[in-house]
């Protein structure tokens, strides 16, 4: 069976289990990874995952259709995960990785002049591996932004109405993320290419 | 162009195509600068490594940890969960109605249960002053109307039933409207 998202919907709405049970079977890898990326650690990430999950069951009804049902999701998803990440955040004293939300998160402008070339140094699996946790250490919102843009592909129709911003401020949020993991990149890159 | 404005140009070329002058500006700076250039090789790998990060799979139980963890099914609140408040409202109007159209017989039986006719405590007083106030409304009310109709005790009784349902009716639907059971969701968006 190919049912839609919005006929699996109406029948859950209906008190159909199994057709919501499909629902979450169709989007849980999604969910999963938009949450692990905001959250930063598999556990968390998980139990964010299935209270977006529960909390969606409960306000089918409150789905209106105006939006799609993956967008509607996501919305959940980067509500709950969002302050999961903060609660679990204030928990950690903060690492050297985490940037602040208060911080200055401007292009990085001031590199000294490196012998090593950094792009090389993607070319070792584990430093991209490294580069791909950074991003859960960014701010949480730019950990969201990041990762339904490049990681999601959603568009910015999509983050826009997902994150209930406006479409001009989505992509201001883009752009600080990015400088924001760049400035990360090359805060690990530096001490191994000034030793 | 410096370095600054070509980096800016360069993190928005991530988004949006610049124009062919500012490739051209671009261009040209990059061509002089190592650094600039660097930081294109930089921006760019960045960007393709985050874009092919792999998928990763919850837990095998997540399904089942979902389903598990659903609320009980609650009746919806269509047609049948109303049925019954439905029916109690409106025999309660129904009631009401009739009590107001044979006024005068329940204002004898009253009285005629007060053990001395002439006792008139505060109840009594109460009830014949609200329905006193009660009557100069009404009789405002059909005073607007055509003689033919407000002097004719079948119509001013109709219009009253017609008047008492069309009330019930709006106070059903509102009724319906309000989400009843349902727990409140809130996108909460703390800043
Ligand atoms: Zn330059």
């Amino acid at each position: 069976m190919d049912l839609s998202d919005e006929e699996l919907v109406a029948r859950a709405r209906d008190g159909d289990r199994s057709a919501f049970a499909g629902l979450v079977d169709r989007h849980s890898v999604s969910v999963f990874n938009l949450t692990l990326r905001i959250v930063g650690n598999r556990e968390d990430a998980e139990e964010a995952a299935q209270d977006v999950f529960v909390r969606a069951y409960r306000n089918l009804g409150r789905f209106r259709g105006d939006a799609r049902f993956s967008t509607w999701l996501y919305r959940i998803a980067v509500n709950v995960s969002l302050s999961s990440a903060r609660r679990s955040r204030r928990d950690l004293s903060t690492t050297s990785l985490s940037g602040s939300e208060d911080e200055d998160e401007g292009l990085p402008l001031q590199l000294p002049d490196l012998s090593a070339n950094p792009a090389e140094r993607f070319e070792q699996a584990e430093f991209r591996e490294q580069v791909r946790n950074m991003v859960a250490a960014l701010p949480p919102i730019y950990s969201a932004v990041i990762s339904m843009y490049h990681m999601q592909s959603l568009s910015y129709d999509e983050i826009s109405e997902a994150l209930e911003l406006p479409i001009g401020t989505v992509k201001a949020r883009l752009f600080r993320a990015r400088a924001a993991l760049r400035k990360l990149i090359y805060r690990s890159i530096e001490p191994d290419t000034l030793s | 162009m410096n370095c600054e404005s070509t980096q800016r140009m360069l993190y928005e070329a991530v988004d949006r195509a610049l124009t062919s002058d500012e490739r051209r500006l671009v261009d040209a700076h990059l061509s002089a600068c190592e650094r600039c250039r660097s930081e294109v090789a930089v921006l760019d790998a960045m960007i393709e490594t985050v874009e092919t990060t792999p998928l990763s799979s919850p837990s095998e139980a997540f399904l089942t940890n979902v389903m598990d963890s659903l609320p009980a099914p609650r009746q919806s609140l269509s047609v049948p969960s109303l049925f019954i408040p439905r029916m109690v409202f409106a025999a309660t109007l129904a009631a009401a109605a009739l009590v107001w159209l044979y006024r005068a017989m329940f204002v004898e039986i009253v009285e005629n249960l007060l053990p001395v006719q002439t006792v008139i405590g505060p109840v009594t007083t109460v009830f014949r002053d609200t329905q006193a106030y009660l009557q100069s409304q009404a009789g405002a009310v059909l005073a607007r109307l055509p003689e033919q109709v407000s002097n004719s005790v079948e119509w001013g009784s109709m219009l009253l039933v017609v008047t008492t349902l069309a009330v019930g009716y709006v106070l059903v639907r509102t009724a319906e409207k309000l989400d009843v059971g349902g727990s409140r969701f809130e996108i909460g968006r703390r800043t």
